[in-house]
């Protein structure tokens, strides 16, 4: 169950971690 | 609900590290703010995925507060997920950085008229590539598991130290006192982990070394090694966890093996310990067969979270294939010792008769507690009257017991075998915090 628990913890950390850069590239953008 | 909100606060600080450079980099960005969207778009990809490089060790580091959270085999998992979003998150970069007019020549690490702030950066991503593809093809390449993990820590290093002097040197965000702070922190953390675990836990390893007192040959091209502590009053484990082993001639080299404990689990005071391994080739087939009894080697552990103490029910429900039964052993032998009368059922999978490794002290148990065995023969023999073919939900639900929602449910065996029960358990009502597996086949 864990291995599912990962994989899901992955998508979320993954969809932040882009979220996370868009931001910051429309937050310092010219 | 305890283990979730644990979970929850470590991935929640783990996150924080990880896009901590990107708050610095947005707060304090000097005169690097002003470019389009897609380059500051494509530098933050790049330094995320620094970040993400630099904190893969700690997943595998063997940091017993986080292994102890999640178990570490599912960190392993995570470890290696997180290492292909690093390598993409690279890639976009890379891919971002030329769209925003850097020239494609200096993509050419060779080229002497490139910058090496670049050059750096460029072979830290051909580095990272190189990794990834030698983990992904690791078995089909047959490369050896000693030689792939000394490998592997090399070049992860490698494209750490490159990106960081490449960020240091070329990025528009480092120049801010505040990033190269940020930096020279986590340089720190990451070096004294580093030394932590890679020298100051091997050299006391190498004080406490432990003496081969029997190699036997089990069923299944398996062997039991029996080992004792030399100089030193050993350990004590739980049913079911794991340690590594190094056969090498100190600790200090990086070939280490996971391998669960086969031995029943002692309550009081340390004495010998056993380990069963399956004949796999490389280490396993070559160089356990010829440790003599005598022969020092190295264990580190105990480790996982892979437990029987630790998940209390009204029983347990047990399923082995193949060399997976090894740490059922352990549950088995140390509940018959502590003379628990639990009802525990063993889903006992394998290839053929001559396959089952232990069957023949499985059986033993059966008379000293309350085991129920049921066998699942791939191919039997012809007047089989057990379970036939692979473990499926149909052969689980017609031998569970009518409780069994109140079982606890412990899974080893070959992937194939693990996912369908992951799958099938919870379909029978079995509630998903009961359910425990440990997977060793990680690369």
């Amino acid at each position: 169950m864990r291995h599912e628990i990962v994989v899901r913890v992955f998508a979320l950390v993954s969809v932040l971690i882009v979220a996370a850069c868009l931001l910051f590239g429309w937050a310092v953008r010219g | 609900m305890y283990w979730i909100v644990r979970g929850a606060l470590w991935f929640g600080a783990y996150l924080t590290l990880i896009l901590f450079p990107l708050i610095v980099g947005a707060v304090a960005h000097g005169d690097a703010a002003g470019r389009p969207f897609h380059t500051q778009f494509g530098v933050a990809c790049g330094l995320v995925s620094l970040s993400i490089m630099a904190f893969q060790y700690t997943m595998i580091s063997k940091v017993k507060t986080v292994a102890g959270a999640f178990g570490q085999d599912a960190l392993l998992h995570f470890h290696k997920l997180m290492g292909m979003l690093a390598l993409v998150l690279l890639m976009a970069h890379a891919v971002l950085m030329l769209l925003s007019g850097y020239p494609a020549e200096w993509l050419n690490p060779f080229a002497p008229e490139n910058p090496w702030a670049m050059r750096w950066g460029v072979i830290a991503g051909y580095l990272l590539v190189l990794l990834t593809l030698v983990s992904l093809l690791r078995k089909p390449l047959r490369l050896s598991y000693g030689w792939w993990q000394m490998s592997h820590a090399w070049l992860a290093d490698a494209v750490v130290l490159m990106g960081l002097v490449h960020v240091l040197m070329f990025g528009s965000f480092s120049r801010s006192p505040a990033m190269r702070a940020t930096f020279a922190v986590y340089s720190v953390i990451v070096l004294t982990l580093g030394i932590k675990y890679r020298l100051v836990r091997p050299l006391r390893m190498w004080s406490k070394p432990w003496v081969v007192v029997e190699n036997r040959k089990e069923k299944g091209d398996s062997r039991t090694l029996v080992l004792k502590p030399s100089g030193h009053e050993g350990f004590t484990f739980e049913p079911g966890q794991f340690a590594w082993i190094s056969t090498a001639r100190t600790p200090l080299h990086k070939d280490r093996h996971p391998i669960s404990f086969s031995s029943r689990a002692y309550d009081y005071g340390p004495a010998e310990i056993a380990f069963t391994i399956r004949d796999l080739g490389d280490w396993s087939g070559e160089i356990v067969p010829k440790l003599e009894p005598g022969r020092r080697v190295w264990v580190d552990g105990p480790y996982g979270v892979f437990s029987a103490d630790r998940e209390q029910g009204m029983g347990y429900v047990l399923i082995g294939g193949g060399v997976g039964v090894t740490p059922m052993m352990s549950i088995c032998a140390t509940l018959a010792e502590r003379g628990d009368r639990r009802p525990v059922i063993l889903f006992f999978a394998g290839r053929d008769l001559d396959s089952l490794t232990f069957d023949e002290e499985f059986r033993a148990l059966e008379k000293r507690m309350n085991l129920k065995i049921v066998y699942v023969i791939e191919r039997p023999p012809e007047n089989w009257k057990g379970e036939k073919g692979y473990l499926n939900q149909e052969i689980l639900k017609r031998h569970l017991p009518a409780q069994h929602k109140r079982f606890q449910y412990f899974i080893c065996g070959p992937p194939p075998m693990m996912d369908m029960v992951e799958k099938a358990l919870p379909a029978l009502g079995v509630p998903p915090q009961n359910i425990h597996s440990e997977r060793f086949d990680m690369v």
